[in-house]
């Protein structure tokens, strides 16, 4: 598997606001990689640096092992399908599409014959004369795709490119990239602050804050084994149990078993990427569907509490446990479990842990 | 609710008020359009219609000098106009798509400072520099002058239609290979079009009807226009001055509607509706 893009050390300063610190990261071709991360965090720096709009304060860029750092934009063999879509208002929906390749200099019929494929693959292929002004959203969406396809780049950049359309649209627009993704078999970076996007259309994510990369992993990976307290919080909801570290041994070549005391409470043991020295403090951090309700005298109740609020939520209840120490527990059960126990407001109840879930973070 | 105490149209007498500005206002050219069909020598009293007055403009005693003020209208207002829409187009790139440079404030109201100047100072000041430096007045003082007075009319129009383009478009153009020069005349320019036309129309009937300015810097023997017509009105008022006086208001008329209806058509941002 080569490497398309390799971006290292790369920072980005504008006057006295760091967008990007010393961001390394390398996606390999015909990969689906996504940039997650809350509003602010750089990830439209980064795509602007990688695209050719922004110049870089410090670091590299490589595309398929040739530097690009210092090449202006229309040198660069990178495409674009920008926020707004920046479709040419006074063109038509053809004339947009064979842009790139005419100022790539491509020959009349490669264009028109590309031109073509291009509408038909966004299944647009009636809306040829159309002005994008004519269109709507989920169509001119679909355009700037074509529009940014049809050269046949060696790398498409998507920034939010689906923020803008309806649930409906966005769900099934989810679905058509990933497809339209595999079929040309271009390499996507694609940007969104949405971890659902994130999770159901990526390869691999790189989870983003405050200018750096904080995670880079598959959705499995960056779901089950986040890497800190930042990704564990943005991605998903998740349990975080102050305890200080008892003792710490290796499990596998990479993964270490930590048993931790949950102040007061109990003492439970949890996964960690590296050895921890007894008596860190840090967090017990588990997602509310792997606990469990149990009766309180269960055998397997290891946390007891009371029962705070039930939310039903179709496939899941979601239900809010005061542990007795205060601290508040979120326990997702599944509607269909067949042991599922349906529990009131009030009531005493135990709480069964998924210990090969839980993961130990530092402070 | 509140809309219903604060809408003006329930203050009394805005009626009449209204009724009274708009006749000040258009009573008087209403008179001169009227009385330039008067069949009669006379300017106040109505012999019936004709169009006589409009024939002694085309084949009367005066037709060669108007014919030729006319002509030094026209040709001035057309390069003018050009001119200006040029210069202010490149003024308007410099100080809608630059970064911050030194002095961009200050070129801002250097350009727009002529809106505000007393016309007749600017006229003076503009007879006093051609004569200092020794130029003699004439076709090409009075081109001059227009050319400068147009700029700010025509970077109104193309600042105002440039601002409202997202520079995305331009990245765009660069980001799908084409150079800065490419994505300018084939992206920028076409979207700044409607301003550029409107720029070029308004500098175009500002420099036509230009009387004080092109009065002081054209010297003997040269006439517009509205000087032609100011000095036969000095001898008094021919009814064929009113014929002249209804076709200018015509073209007028005309480009404004026409550089009304370019404003207004595409806007650039009008495809992102969010
Ligand atoms: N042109 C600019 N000048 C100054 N600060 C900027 C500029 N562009 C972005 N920033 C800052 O850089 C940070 C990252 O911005 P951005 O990359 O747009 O974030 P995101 O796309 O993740 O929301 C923000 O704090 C933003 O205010
Ligand atoms: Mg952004």
């Amino acid at each position: 598997m080569s490497i398309a893009v390799a971006v290292d050390q790369l920072s980005k300063h504008y006057a006295d606001v760091i967008a990007l610190n010393n961001v390394s990261l390398s996606i390999n071709d015909q990969e689906f990689f996504t940039l997650l991360g809350p509003s602010g965090c750089g990830k439209t720096t980064l795509l602007r640096v990688i695209a050719g709009f922004e110049s870089v304060s410090s670091g590299s860029v490589h595309l398929h092992g040739k530097p690009i750092a210092n090449l202006p934009a229309n040198k660069r063999s990178v495409n674009t399908v920008f926020q707004h879509y920046s479709l040419f208002p006074h063109m038509s929906v053809a004339d947009n599409i064979k842009f790139g390749m005419q100022m790539k200099g491509s020959t009349a019929s490669h264009i028109e014959s590309r031109c073509k494929q291009m509408l038909e693959l966004v299944q647009l292929g009636e809306f040829a004369n159309r002005k994008p002004a004519q269109l709507s959203g989920g169509q001119q969406q679909r355009v700037a795709l074509a529009r940014a396809l049809a050269p046949e780049p060696e790398l498409l950049l998507l920034d939010e490119p689906l923020s803008a359309l309806d649930l409906k649209l966005r769900q099934a627009m989810r679905l058509e990239l990933k497809q339209i993704q595999q079929e040309t078999g271009i390499t996507f970076i694609f940007v969104t602050h949405d971890q659902e996007e994130a999770l159901t259309m990526s390869d691999r994510i790189a989870v983003m804050s405050n200018g750096e990369v904080q995670q880079i992993g598959d959705a499995h990976t960056i779901y089950e084994q986040p890497r800190n307290r930042f990704v564990a919080d943005f991605i998903g909801e998740i349990n975080m149990l102050d305890c200080e570290v008892l003792s710490s041994s290796a499990s596998t070549d990479t993964q270490y078993t930590v048993a931790c005391d949950i102040t007061g409470l109990a003492q439970l043991t949890a996964n960690a990427d590296q050895s921890v020295t007894p008596g860190t403090q840090g967090s017990l951090c588990i997602r509310p569907e792997r606990l469990q309700l149990l009766a309180a005298d269960h055998p397997d109740a290891k946390l007891l509490g009371t029962v705070d609020q039930l939310v039903y939520l179709g496939t899941d209840t979601q239900t809010t446990v005061v542990l007795n120490n205060g601290i508040k527990l979120l326990v997702r059960s599944s509607n269909n479990a067949t042991q599922h126990i349906v529990a009131q407001s009030g009531e005493k109840i135990g709480i069964g842990i998924d210990t090969m879930a839980a993961r130990f973070l530092d402070n | 609710m509140a809309s219903i105490n604060t809408n003006i149209k329930h203050y009394p007498g805005f009626l009449a008020v209204t009724v009274f500005c708009l006749f000040l206002l258009y009573a008087p050219l209403l008179v001169v359009m009227v009385y330039s069909f008067n069949d009669s020598l006379s300017i106040v009293k109505w012999e019936g219609f004709s169009l006589r007055w409009y024939h002694d403009v085309f084949n009367g005693k005066e037709t060669a000098k108007y014919k030729t003020a006319a002509w030094n209208s026209i040709s001035i207002a057309v390069m003018a106009a050009t001119a200006a829409t040029i210069i202010a187009t490149l003024a308007a790139l410099g100080m809608n798509r630059s970064a911050q440079w030194r002095g961009k404030s200050a070129s801002f109201a250097l350009i727009n400072l002529p809106l505000m100047v007393p016309e007749i100072v600017t006229a003076v000041a503009t007879l006093i520099f051609f004569s200092a430096i020794g130029f003699k007045t004439g076709y090409t003082s009075i081109l001059i002058a227009h050319i400068v007075f147009c700029i700010p009319f025509a970077y109104l129009p193309i600042s105002a239609r440039l601002q409202g383009i997202e520079s995305s478009y331009e990245q765009a153009a660069m980001d799908l290979y084409a150079t800065r020069t490419q994505a300018f005349t084939k992206v920028l320019m076409p979207l700044m079009m409607p301003g550029i036309i409107s720029g070029y129309l308004l500098a175009f009937i500002i420099s036509l009807d230009d009387f004080i300015i092109t009065n002081f810097v054209k010297g003997a023997g040269i006439e517009t226009l509205p000087t032609a017509i100011f000095g036969a009105v000095k001898q008094g008022i021919k009814p064929n001055i009113m014929a002249i006086s209804t076709l200018m208001l015509l073209v007028s008329v005309l480009f404004v509607c026409i550089s009304y209806m370019v404003g207004r058509s595409g806007s650039p941002t009008s495809q992102n509706s969010e």
